[in-house]
């Protein structure tokens, strides 16, 4: 158990290793740096320009430059921005409480009801139930997030006032901790919503498919020939076993979620990581830019690791001896 | 005299007379109180010096300027009571208000202009380009400041009104050492402006609130909020539910939803900030044929139906320029004829030129790059101009450029042979104008002069008119400068493009022409009563 899981970390180590240099020769393809840029939005000076590339080190040579950054990273340094006129890590931290909330909040949405959607439609396959559960996850699977956002903002914040149009927060913010938690709840009901809209259909389009195959193993028909109740056969021998490929899913979505910020947080003008990774590629903010990708690989392992530990929850067979692959 | 006057003026009620003896009519008499919320794109950082807009909207309140400029272009006392140019036009002299204070309350004093104005000259994108004819600055007290020049400069004055080319800084906050552009006090910044940072919420909002001591009359708002805000849709939802007061049309939307604004109560919409001098261009890269040739670039501009862009295209919101320098400019050419449209002579022209159309009715193929930020600007323009030119035997490959970065590159490279752009005028052509155009600024950089025309008479009148201190003569030089350009045509500009102000009519004494919501909002106060 701990060598696979001290496996799991150090491979997971090396992987970043790849991802950093990957991630910094590739930026280096795309046309101009951060200066460039500031001079296509404008003009400049060229004295000024001068200065600019050597305060932040873009006068010196790809491989000095690569260098430099990961001896610095592994200082726990991920540069300097440019455009924030601030270190790297406090223009990421700043940012990435929200879309962590936003995430964990439109997950939870989204396996819940996504399950108990996929279980109510598995139990009846040919119900009306059924059908109505496939047709909205294919709607929701099949409507942009984009459009789906400004859908719910027309709707529940221009025509029917009940939510907040955009911000993480009222101005000034409650200064209170409960209250603060409330404004911020309240003001992320219509985006979690919107985000979990795409995972939600896929959930229960999962959960169903997964739950018919189990329950029509021969295991759930011994517990029920055993004589137990309905419930007790279907939370504790049925879903259990569906679990399985659903965890995986929300698992492998945990990735996924950032492309998903990028339009619900751009939509409802939330400060989160989202927007501030697109308009960092547009702006060739690198250090931003290296930040948020080193920052999401780091998570993207980090919730495989959580997923692999939660199979072990689910199922004690997994990873133990006896049944090694 | 009668400024100093104005500036001890505190009493609500004298303040109409005030302002009425210092020469300004006010309508009613300004009440304090009323909180303007402005919906703003991210705001990336308080220093004043950054180059985006969303940052040049918060500035102009939370730092001053020696000078300001008011919707007619002139200029008026701000932190400097006074000043006077040297009569061989190499001297400029300040003398400061001396009830001037940084928010922190320290005296804003000769020291701090000095440091300021040598932050600006080394880390502005236009410092030596505004003030490099600046030698040297004398402080012979705290309260006078001495500009010496190399050169006649007359540019310099206006380009001291705005704190997003000088802004007055705290020497004693930032002159410790630090880079000034990475200096962590912008995160909590000590300014010299009409309004205090109280609550610096960002990335997701600001709080400004009067600052007391502010040597001038106001400010009568109690509170200014900046939301940021991602989405175009999110700020007419704002609006419509009366949560915004202001915002700049530009920045999210395309000219069709400006139109959603009419029918709300309070709000207008209206062209604005002057002194930004937008101005849609079509760059020609006269390097290469057939556009080495005048002829074919006199057609390519007689083809193009600049009305139906800024009628049709851009709703009436944009203008049929008449030369290099927008009209609302005081160097303008507002008398002079718009650029014309008439394919009779485009066509005449391209056969005079010696570019038959061939039996498909094709004369000639040119590359056309643009953006794909600024929906109606770029793109539509830019899709228009296909089966415009197409109907005089041109045919336009179009390429859009997916990021501003990619963009440049081309540009820079000299890589095209037609190429939208979006080159500001600013205040001055010194600044915004003369880069374009001049022999020597041909270079491999964006907003240079990158068609590489060269005309040595337009270099001579752009140098006489930068050292011209006497307006209507300046103004003679860049109406001659102008006429020569426009006859030969190296760019082809499309359509004057001013910034819209998005605004609730309740918010009284904005300043709409001038620097628009770039400049400071002292004046401004709340009329519950007022309508559209």
């Amino acid at each position: 158990m701990f060598r696979s899981f001290a496996i799991r970390v150090l491979s997971g180590v090396i992987l970043l290793l790849a991802v950093i240099v990957l991630n910094f020769l590739l930026i280096q393809l795309a046309p101009g740096d951060a200066v460039d840029v500031l001079i296509a939005d404008g003009g400049a000076s060229e004295e000024v320009i001068q200065r600019i590339r050597e305060t932040y080190g873009l006068d010196q040579s790809v491989p000095t430059q690569l260098l430099r950054y990961i001896a610095a990273i592994f200082q726990g340094d991920l540069g300097y921005s440019f455009h924030f006129n601030k270190p790297v890590t406090q223009v990421i931290l700043e940012a990435l409480p929200v879309t962590i909330m936003l995430g964990l909040a439109a997950l939870f949405i989204s396996s819940l009801f996504g399950t108990v959607l996929g279980v109510a439609a598995a139990l009846r396959p040919n119900h009306l139930t059924s059908h109505l559960v496939t047709f909205i996850s294919l709607i929701g699977y099949a409507t942009p997030t984009f459009w789906f956002g400004m859908m719910m903002l027309i709707a529940f914040a221009s025509w029917l006032p009940l939510f907040p149009a955009y911000g993480l927060t009222s101005v000034p913010p409650p200064r209170d901790f409960v209250g603060y938690a409330l404004d911020v709840s309240y003001h992320l009901v219509l985006p979690a919503i919107t985000l979990s809209g795409l995972f939600l259909a896929s959930i229960s389009r999962l959960s169903r498919a997964s739950m018919l195959d189990v329950l029509g193993a021969d295991y759930i028909r011994t517990a029920e020939a055993k004589g137990l109740t309905r419930a007790s056969v279907i939370y504790k021998h049925a879903l259990r076993n569906a679990a399985i490929p659903i965890v995986t899913m929300i698992g492998l979505q945990l990735g996924q979620l950032l492309s998903g910020a990028v339009l619900v947080e751009t939509v409802f003008s939330l400060p989160g990581i989202g927007p501030l990774l697109f308009e960092s590629v547009l702006r060739r903010d690198y250090p931003v830019m290296l930040g948020i990708l080193l920052m999401s690989a780091v998570m993207v392992i980090v919730a495989n690791i959580l997923t692999d530990l939660t199979y072990r929850l689910i199922d004690p067979r997994v990873g133990s001896r006896s049944n090694a692959r | 005299m009668h400024l100093k006057f104005l500036g001890r003026c505190t009493q609500a009620i004298a303040l109409a007379a005030c302002l009425t003896l210092a020469g300004m009519t006010p309508t009613i008499a300004q009440e304090k109180g009323g909180k303007a919320v402005i919906a703003s794109a991210k705001i990336a950082s308080l220093n004043p010096l950054h180059v985006s807009a969303a940052v040049g909207l918060v500035s102009p309140q939370v730092y001053g300027t020696l000078v300001r400029m008011n919707d007619d272009w002139d200029l008026q006392p701000n932190l400097a009571d006074s000043w006077a140019m040297g009569d061989d036009g190499l001297s400029f002299t300040f003398n400061l208000n001396a009830d001037a204070t940084f928010h922190d309350g320290a005296p804003v004093t000769s020291a701090d202009v000095k440091y300021s104005l040598e932050t600006s000259l080394a880390n502005h994108r236009f410092g030596p380009a505004m003030f490099g004819a600046i030698e040297s600055v004398e402080t012979p007290d705290p309260q006078t400041v001495v500009f010496k020049l190399s050169r006649p400069s007359p540019a310099i004055l206006r380009s001291m009104t705005s704190p997003r080319f000088l802004p007055i800084v705290p020497k004693h906050i930032f002159d410790d050492g630090q880079e000034f552009m990475k200096h962590p006090r912008h995160a909590d910044p000590v300014g010299s402006g009409p309004f205090k940072v109280v609550d610096n919420g960002l990335p997701s909002y600001l709080v400004l609130e009067p600052f007391e001591e502010w040597a001038l009359p106001g400010p009568y708002l109690d509170q200014i909020v900046f939301q940021v805000i991602g989405d175009q849709s999110a700020v007419r939802v704002g609006f419509q539910r009366g949560e915004f007061h202001l915002a700049s049309g530009t920045a999210l939307s395309t000219y069709r939803d400006l139109e959603n604004y009419d029918s709300m109560e309070y709000v207008s919409v209206d062209p604005c900030c002057e002194g930004t001098g937008s101005m849609f261009a079509m760059d020609m890269n006269s390097r290469r044929p057939p556009l080495d040739d005048v002829r074919v670039r006199e057609a390519i501009s007689l083809a193009i139906n600049r009305p139906f862009i800024t009628e049709k295209l851009h709703l009436g919101r944009s203008f049929v320029p008449t030369g290099p320098i927008v009209a609302s400019n005081p160097f303008g050419m507002k008398d002079a004829e718009p650029l014309e449209y008439d394919q009779g002579r485009a066509n005449a022209l391209l056969d005079e030129a010696g570019y038959p159309a061939g039996s498909d009715g094709t004369r000639f193929e040119l590359s056309l790059i643009h953006l794909s930020i600024w929906r109606d600007l770029h793109i539509t323009v830019g899709e228009y101009l296909v089966p415009q030119l197409a109907e005089v035997g041109i045919k336009i490959n179009r390429e859009q450029m997916p990021d501003t970065g990619s963009w440049g590159k081309r540009v820079s490279a000299w890589d095209y042979d037609l190429a939208l752009m979006l080159p500001g005028n600013f205040h001055d052509p010194t600044v915004g104008v003369s880069r374009l155009y001049v022999c020597d600024n041909i270079k491999n950089r964006a907003y240079t002069n990158t068609s590489g025309y060269c005309d040595p008479e337009v270099d001579a009148l752009f140098s006489q008119a930068a050292i011209e201190s006497d307006e209507p003569k300046r103004k003679d030089l860049y109406r001659q400068v102008g006429e020569r350009i426009r006859a030969a045509m190296p760019i082809t500009w499309i359509a004057e493009t001013p910034s819209q102000m998005i605004r609730d009519v309740r918010l009284q004494d904005m300043s709409i022409g001038g620097w628009g919501f770039y400049g400071p909002m002292d004046r401004v106060w709340w009329n519950a009563d007022a309508t559209k």
